[in-house]
């Protein structure tokens, strides 16, 4: 049975996890489902498509390694490594 | 860093080398047609130099050894197995219909574009670590363990099975309608080249094969991919971005009167527009697909590290992005080429891609550039299914239910036959396949979706999830996705317009809309009923979520 660090870690990962799902996901759920603001042009592209085609899945992709980063840091903290 | 970790970064340092070397061959051979190389000639050495490259770097991953043929001896760096997840997710219809899609319709195109995004982010946070850690070979095995259930292994065995093999046979075919337009070779000539370059990604060298050969393909994709678009973006705009430059194109064609011409949905991803319910469904499906799609999840075992395996996911959808994101380029500057010049005729959406330099008035070496991008794309797809159909084949049913005591040289000798004949099969099916097939193979991402998606999230994180519940789960959401897809793409039935949605209706691709509600809601129901897991059950769940320095299996187990 986990003991009450592993509890603990296990928590906080879920957290991480969770946070990372929404914040790189949310974007791309709004842009599919809501009509975006007119910004004006990024980057040469209405808003919305620059929202939808690249400034999403960029977020996406941060929150991948951000996750990562931050998780690493949790399992040292934790006593947990790979070597 | 072990030995394995560092040959695999001096490969690293190696490829960047190949990426300058093949986009300096392919200026050169542009050159040599604008000074009298005939176009068959120049389809000819680009096939001969690209081929004899991917088969060189398959001969120089060869291996015998199990661990590294299976999994590269988990030792890959998140950038290379990104970018070999990257090739096989955008495989034939990412860079055959994507463009295509955005011509008949920006809000199908898009809806692809989020759902590689949000798949990658999934696999990334809610699979791929927890797979690494477990040191399983295929998904199958993965929830095999989990669930400590020999059934559960075969249905997951069946639905890797089918949903690859559909996919395989669809790039092999595609393969052929390329080589037949654009080099002028008969269908089966393609079929048979196409087959032959995947066995030999797969078969000297395994998983560590396909990944390396994978890379090479994905440099070969990226530069077919963005030189045309990024040359008539330089040549009219002054910037040699595509990705940013269309919406001046946009605003070009709305300035000249717009283009009013209405395309239909093209071949090799056949979705037509969308409304935001039917687009928020189809990306959700695909996301569900990618992340659970055999052949993708497997690459998350190969990873050096629990942290590479989740930037793994970050670095595969960035490579998505820089071929996605040129993709609307392509509808964008066809449309303002048959909208300026009235010599342009109608554009096939399915053929756009490879039809643009003749659209956009580019040298015939773009053309053969582009076809050699396509069978790239096609040939990482084939490789990385016809690899995970071979060892879920040798690992699961031979080793794992058949002889249990099999040794690692004997299990690597029937993985080895196996991929020589499903490839040998995919072939002869290519080749009386009709373009149904296309329509099937990517609702192969909905029927994996719907029969392990949801067994493998709830299997890592809830400890409640019983071997019944998984059962349950997964029969309920394949037949609900298989039904789906075989009444739209067999049955010819209507696609269903949920809440009386605009557009063209729920896409079969889509069909994990009744596949994942359906799984995850039956393994919660049985697995509530049923006996709750035993403490040796939930502590095997506790060491999957943990990290270690020791991996969970032993890599010459069954």
């Amino acid at each position: 049975m986990a003991d009450s660090n592993e509890q603990s870690w296990w928590r906080r990962s879920r957290f991480l996890a969770f946070v990372a799902l929404v914040a790189g996901g949310v974007l791309s759920v709004l842009a599919l489902i809501l009509p975006l603001p007119d910004f004006g042009h990024v980057l040469g592209l209405p808003f919305a498509t620059f929202a939808a085609t690249i400034g999403a899945p960029v977020i996406a992709a941060l929150a991948i390694f951000w996750l990562a980063d931050r998780q690493s840091r949790l399992d040292r903290t934790h006593g947990y490594y790979e070597d | 860093m072990d030995g394995s970790q560092r040959n695999y970064r001096g490969a690293g340092k190696g490829f960047v080398l190949f990426a300058a070397a093949y986009a300096v061959f392919a200026g050169v051979v542009a050159m040599l047609t604008q000074v009298g190389l005939p176009d068959t000639a120049a389809a000819i050495l680009f096939l001969a130099v690209t081929l004899a490259a991917f088969i060189t770097i398959a001969l120089v991953a060869r291996t015998m050894d199990l661990p590294s043929f299976l999994a590269s001896a988990r030792a890959l760096p998140p950038g290379l197995n990104g970018m070999a997840t990257a090739a096989a997710a955008i495989a034939g219809a990412g860079f055959l219909g994507l463009a295509g899609t955005f011509l008949s319709g920006e809000s199908a195109g898009i809806a692809v574009i989020a759902g590689w995004a949000l798949g990658f982010l999934a696999l990334s946070i809610l699979i791929a670590p927890f797979f690494r850690k477990s040191a399983a070979a295929t998904v199958a095995e993965f929830l095999g363990i989990r669930y400590g259930s020999v059934e559960v292994r075969v249905v997951a065995v069946f639905v890797t099975l089918l949903a690859s093999v559909i996919l395989l046979i669809a790039e092999l075919a595609a393969a052929g309608l390329v080589a037949e337009r654009l080099l002028d070779l008969s269908p089966v000539t393609g079929i048979a080249i196409a087959s032959v370059m995947a066995i030999a990604a797969s078969l000297f060298g395994g998983m560590q094969g396909v990944t390396l050969t994978g890379v090479a393909q994905y440099i070969v994709m990226a530069i077919a991919f963005v030189t045309p678009v990024a040359a008539i973006s330089l040549q009219t705009y002054d910037l040699p971005l595509p990705h940013f430059t269309y919406g001046y194109a946009l605003e070009d064609i709305a300035a000249l009167g717009g283009d009013a011409t209405a395309y239909s949905a093209g071949e090799f991803l056949p979705l037509g527009g969308l409304d935001g319910f039917n687009m928020l469904v189809l990306a959700l499906s695909l996301a569900a697909g990618i992340a659970s799609m055999p052949h993708i999840v497997m690459r998350s075992g190969a990873a050096a590290s629990l942290g590479a395996a989740r930037r793994s996911g970050g670095w595969a959808l960035l490579f998505v992005l820089l071929l996605a994101a040129a993709a609307p380029a392509y509808a964008a500057f066809a449309r303002l080429a048959t909208v300026a010049d009235s010599d342009v005729g109608p554009i096939d959406p399915s053929f756009l891609v490879l039809d643009f330099p003749v659209i956009a008035g580019l040298s015939s070496a773009t053309t053969a550039l582009l076809a050699i991008g396509a069978l790239a794309a096609l040939l990482a797809a084939s490789s990385a299914a016809l690899f995970s159909i071979a060892v879920t084949i040798g690992h699961d049913l031979y080793a794992g239910l058949i002889d249990r005591r099999s040794a690692a040289g004997r299990r690597l000798i029937v993985t080895r036959i196996a991929i020589v004949a499903v490839a040998a099969f995919a072939a002869l099916e290519a080749t009386r396949s009709t373009p149904k097939i296309f329509e099937l193979a990517v609702s192969a991402l909905s029927l994996a979706a719907s029969g392990l998606f949801p067994a493998i999230v709830l299997g890592i994180w809830w400890k409640r999830a019983t071997a019944w519940g998984a059962l349950a789960g997964m029969l309920a959401g394949f037949v609900a996705a298989a039904a789906y897809v075989v009444a739209v793409v067999g049955g010819g039935m209507e696609p269903w317009r949920p809440l009386g949605s605009a557009g063209t209706g729920l896409p079969a691709m889509a069909a994990a809309f009744f596949g994942l509600p359906a799984g995850f809601l039956t393994i919660i129901f049985v697995s509530q009923l049923t006996r709750e897991p035993t403490d040796e059950q939930a502590d095997l769940v506790d060491a999957i979520r943990r990290p270690s320095p020791s991996p969970l299996l032993d890599a010459n187990r069954n």
